[in-house]
């Protein structure tokens, strides 16, 4: 049977569909949110009938807006966090069952959730497990606050003084990126890749433009290959990092990277890490979004009317071709990304 | 109180229009209900008016009023998307048969409370209307006579779908001085436009490349407009009365363009449905595309290359599928079929061996083996047996059973005899080829519902227009007079002269005109002639030739009473006779009044039928001698005049006759 459901979830569906919520930040703070509100709901009486609930609903995300992986990410976190902290009640309860004693040893710790992994009943309703959660939750918004200052703060280490940067589109952490390496860091060039159809490019170039000490360069997406002789570093954001450590980014990153792979410029990529999602790619068709024809070719022009347009929102950027991702936690190589997702989400969510 | 003083984006959207077009499907449901892509066409319009940020539409039904409402709540339970922040009420009857009925009712409901958009439930658009609500609300602030906005879609040239316009703006302030539909199969070879337009105002733009997307914006005072003048039938019949009686009503209709990444097009008959089901596929009206989940919550197809949209609840191979397709869950395509350019709808059946393309299959249809279809919509439930050929722009209803082996070129096909619903209630009897299959006929003698008829020529039986091959070259009206005469301000037919003869010629027949209509002194308007030929420089032989052409150029003329083309001419010349004899007094004038004459010949189809009674009539008051008609008689080109000539022998050889009559009669006097 399926869920109904709730009003929040379909009014953000519809936010996100006409473009009112944009952005993986806001769409991952705004999922929060109702995960939030589904706890703090009186509807569930145990952890496992809670899991059941943001199961169904991430589904529903999932089902309605299949490009945006934040929306699983999250769930995925939320569902971790729920496993966790009913592991540590349960193993708190059955200490003090057991031998009384209000601490816990590491040792037990590891070895019983370790046990209890093959078969943990969810459904015994468990006391203060609400509140725990909260207060969990509080941490992984204050994480998410903090990440794009957290990546920033990096900033430094990777940029240094009169170095060329080529970046592409207008990502949101890149952005404030550049501005903080541009007040650390003189005589940087930074150059900006349009990024066409949609050419977010120029807003970057326009954000950055009123900094000081600094020289912005806006080249058409063709020119990516001949300027990126003289660069030092690539820096791009990405829609998501999949499993495998290789990108789900805005069109044109092939283009960039692939260059960058031809004169040996590092790339780094900034993501934040609620941007992995365990997903492998595996159907090219169902990978991409394709957008408005318009953008390509006026809809008056004849030969638009046998034309096929492709007007594709991603491109897909194999591992091997990053060099270093920049997350909220620090520089990871792409063949950690498996291990950061172990870390962060468990291994029964990955099928939701 | 914030909340209060805040203006509600209001919108009304009408269903039910183009009944006529969409038969026999819109003898069966509601035309805002019929699938375009697998959607409804009501939640297209719906979807654009909640991206505008639309918060209350009414929409007005009146043949199916229960159908809207039963599918406005299915919407509303389903999570539809333009069910957030926005309420939809259905309100009509049976009372309203049109556009203006509809108006009218609102006016008398005092619903609307601002400026609102208003929208045919059959217009697709991606675009923003907030613009354009902004745009107008800031004219009526300074004019406060804004009746309402109209907003138009720059198109290719090539394509007609009935709904494209010549409109004449002032580009200044964006308001309408002049709107005429064009014709939907063929390009004009010219347009008639008021001299007023261009006389009024100094900055006019006369656009001809545009679409009417049916999308309007309307000030309070419209619907009011629409309540004092009941003869507003249509939305169309509006503009006019207002362009008209422009002083009168004291309202002004201004104009919007939409930018051009913007799409809108009105889906009013088979082949605009063909050609919109296209554009949605080829994703021109992006977001309105199938893989965005549009209506539904959930997204229903995956895209593949070659724009292949195709459900995960669907049964068909990649094969199967060549480009251009969408196909919805539980459908099933059998090996060795191949589909091109077309939708089909959820549980659908395609047998072995079919060949599919352009076609448009709607829920459950059932295609047997071996089957060809081509240019063609098929109702929902229907079955199609084997071996059959249908193609052509057929269109076959819901439930309809075809036989086995059945060929149909441009048929519309039914499935009971009485679904047809004739206005005086007489029992239609109904072609049949099959216990479930009729066929209607499509030709009807009279208007059609709505206003369309004007569109399509008047000789023709009018039928709907069909689906073909949308590269299809338009056909260019051939320099024929009658085809012009539908036009109600009288397009004149005119062979391209240079300028400066074309604009003296206009004012020549201004001059006249207005002569003849005042009685005034023939004298006065031989000055104004002369005045006029030292103007543009004209040597005696043109305006010898133009003033007679001029003469024949006169509305009451090119349009007589009863069509009595000789009562017109005698009436004409009684007044303007000392006019044109002042003119044409020596042989060489004469010869040049015939020519005159023979051009008038070639362009006015009534002036062609009686050209012999003209002539003599010019011949007995005196105005072109016996010598003259036969030297002009002598210089016809055998083939090129082959028909003047045979119309003008009789004449010619009565002449003779009476000639040698009157020489023999001097003989004898001798």
């Amino acid at each position: 049977m399926r869920e109904q459901p709730l009003k929040e979830v379909t009014q953000l569906i519809h936010a996100i569909k006409v473009g009112l919520v944009e952005g993986s930040y806001s769409i991952t703070n705004k999922t929060l949110d109702i995960f939030k509100y589904i706890i703090m709901s009186k509807s569930w009486q145990n952890a496992d009938a809670l899991m059941q609930i943001v199961r169904a609903q991430c589904k529903i995300l999932q089902a309605a807006l299949p490009q945006e992986t934040v929306t699983s990410n999250i769930a995925r976190r939320i569902l971790k966090l729920t496993r966790e902290e009913f592991d540590l009640l349960h193993a708190k309860g059955q200490h003090f069952a057991d031998d009384s004693q209000a601490s816990l040893s590491l040792h037990k710790l590891v070895t019983q959730t370790s046990e209890s992994n093959v078969s943990v009943d969810y459904s015994v309703p468990q006391q203060g497990l609400r509140e725990a959660l909260l207060d969990h939750l509080q941490e992984v918004e204050t994480e998410l606050e903090t990440s794009s200052e957290n990546i920033c703060v990096q900033a430094e280490e990777h940029i240094h003084s009169s170095e060329i940067i080529l970046t592409l589109g207008h990502s949101r952490s890149v952005e404030s990126f550049l501005k903080r390496a541009i007040k650390k860091r003189q005589f940087l060039t930074i150059i900006v890749a349009e990024c066409a159809p949609a050419c977010r490019g120029h807003n970057l170039a326009a954000s950055l433009a009123g900094e000081k000490n600094v020289e912005i360069v806006v080249i058409p997406d063709a020119a990516i290959f001949a300027m990126m002789s003289r660069v030092n570093k690539v820096i791009i954001g990405t829609h998501s990092v999949l499993a495998n450590g290789g990108l789900r980014a805005a069109c044109g990153a092939y283009t960039v990277a692939l260059a960058a792979k031809h004169y040996s410029v590092p790339v780094i990529v900034l993501a934040p890490m609620y941007k992995l999602s365990p997903l492998h790619l595996c159907e090219q068709d169902a990978f991409n979004m394709v957008g408005c024809a318009e953008d390509v070719i006026p809809y008056d022009s004849i030969p638009a009317r046998e034309a096929k347009v492709y007007s594709p929102m991603f491109d897909y950027v194999p591992p091997e071709l990053v060099t270093l991702f920049i997350s909220n936690t620090g520089g990871h190589a792409p063949s950690y990304v498996y291990r950061l997702l172990t870390e962060l989400y468990h291994p029964e969510d990955l099928e939701i | 109180m914030a909340q209060f003083e805040k203006e509600i984006v209001q919108a009304v959207l009408i269903a039910d229009n183009n009944v006529w077009n969409f038969k026999p499907l819109s003898d069966e449901g509601s035309t805002a209900l019929l699938p375009l892509v697998n959607v409804r066409m009501l939640d297209y319009a719906l979807i654009a008016l909640n991206r505008s940020g639309v918060e209350e539409v009414f929409v007005y039904a009146s043949l199916y009023l229960q159908d809207i409402r039963d599918h406005i709540k299915a919407g509303i339970a389903t999570y539809a998307s333009w069910s957030f922040k926005m309420t939809v009420h259905v309100i009509g009857g049976e009372g309203c048969r049109c556009f203006g009925d509809a108006m009218r009712d609102l006016d008398a409901k005092a619903l609307i409370r601002g400026n609102f958009i208003l929208l045919g439930a059959d217009t697709v658009t991606n675009a923003d209307l907030r613009p354009v609500l902004e745009q107008h609300k800031r004219q009526a602030k300074f004019d406060k006579g804004t009746a309402a906005t109209l907003v138009f879609k720059e198109c290719s040239n090539n394509l007609r779908t009935g709904n494209e316009v010549l409109i004449a703006v002032d580009r200044r302030n964006d308001r309408l001085h002049y709107h005429q539909r064009l014709r939907m199969h063929q390009k004009e070879p010219r347009y008639q436009i008021p001299l007023d337009v261009f006389l009024g105002n100094s900055c006019v733009a006369l656009h001809h490349n545009l679409l009417d997307p049916q999308i309007a914006i309307g000030s309070p005072s419209m619907l009011s407009l629409f309540s004092d003048n009941f003869d507003f039938q249509t939305r169309d019949d509006f503009v006019r009365g207002l362009l008209i009686n422009e002083e009168l009503l004291d309202s002004r209709i201004y104009v919007a363009l939409l930018p051009t990444a913007q799409y809108a097009h009105k889906v009013n008959n088979w082949p605009s449905y063909q050609l919109v089901s296209r554009d949605i596929i080829n994703r021109w009206a992006y977001p309105l595309v199938p893989d965005m989940g549009v209506y539904k919550l959930q997204q229903q197809y995956v895209f593949h290359k070659d724009n292949i949209y195709k459900s995960h609840g669907a049964q068909v191979s990649k094969v199967a599928l060549q480009q251009n397709v969408v196909i919805q869950a539980g459908s099933h395509v059998d090996s060795g079929s191949v589909i091109s350019d077309s939708v089909i709808g959820a549980n659908c059946r395609v047998g072995k061996n079919c060949r599919l393309t352009n076609v448009f299959l709607m829920a459950d249809v059932t295609v047997k083996d071996n089957c060809r279809l081509e240019h063609c919509v098929v109702g929902a439930g229907a079955t199609i047996n084997e071996n059959c050929d249908v193609s052509a722009g057929c269109v076959l209803g819901a439930k309809s059973v075809l036989p086995a082996k059945t060929t149909l070129t441009k048929t519309l096909v039914t499935s009971t005899p009485s679904t047809q619903r004739s206005e005086e209630e007489i029992a239609v009897e109904l072609e049949s080829i099959g216990p479930h299959a009729f066929i209607v006929s499509d030709l009807t003698t009279g208007d059609p519902e709505d206003s369309d008829g004007e569109d399509l020529l008047p000789q023709q039986p009018l039928s709907i227009p069909k689906m073909g091959d949308l590269l299809a070259p338009l056909d260019e009206i051939s320099y024929c007079s009658d085809l012009s005469e539908d036009d109600e301000d009288g397009s004149r037919a005119v062979t391209p002269l240079p300028d400066d003869t074309n604009i003296f010629l206009g004012e020549v027949i201004d001059s006249l005109t207005r002569g003849f209509r005042e009685k005034s002194n023939p004298d006065f308007l031989i000055l104004e002639i002369n005045s006029s030929r030292y103007a543009y420089n004209m040597s005696l032989k043109e305006v010898n030739f133009n003033v007679v052409k001029a003469v024949f150029g006169m509305q009451s003329i090119l349009e007589p009473a009863n069509n009595n083309v000789l009562v017109a001419i005698s009436a004409a010349f009684k007044q303007l006779g000392p006019v044109v004899s002042n003119y044409i007094k020596s042989e060489d004038s004469m010869l040049d009044c015939l020519k005159a004459l023979e051009d008038v010949y070639e362009e006015n189809a009534l002036v062609r039928e009686k050209i012999s009674q003209i002539v003599h009539y010019l011949y007995d008051k005196d105005f072109v001698s016996e010598d003259a008609i036969q030297a002009w008689f002598e210089q016809l080109d055998e083939e090129e005049h082959a028909h003047l000539r045979q119309s003008l022998a009789k004449l010619v050889a009565w002449l003779d006759q009476s000639s040698e009559e009157e020489e023999d009669d001097d003989d004898e006097e001798d």
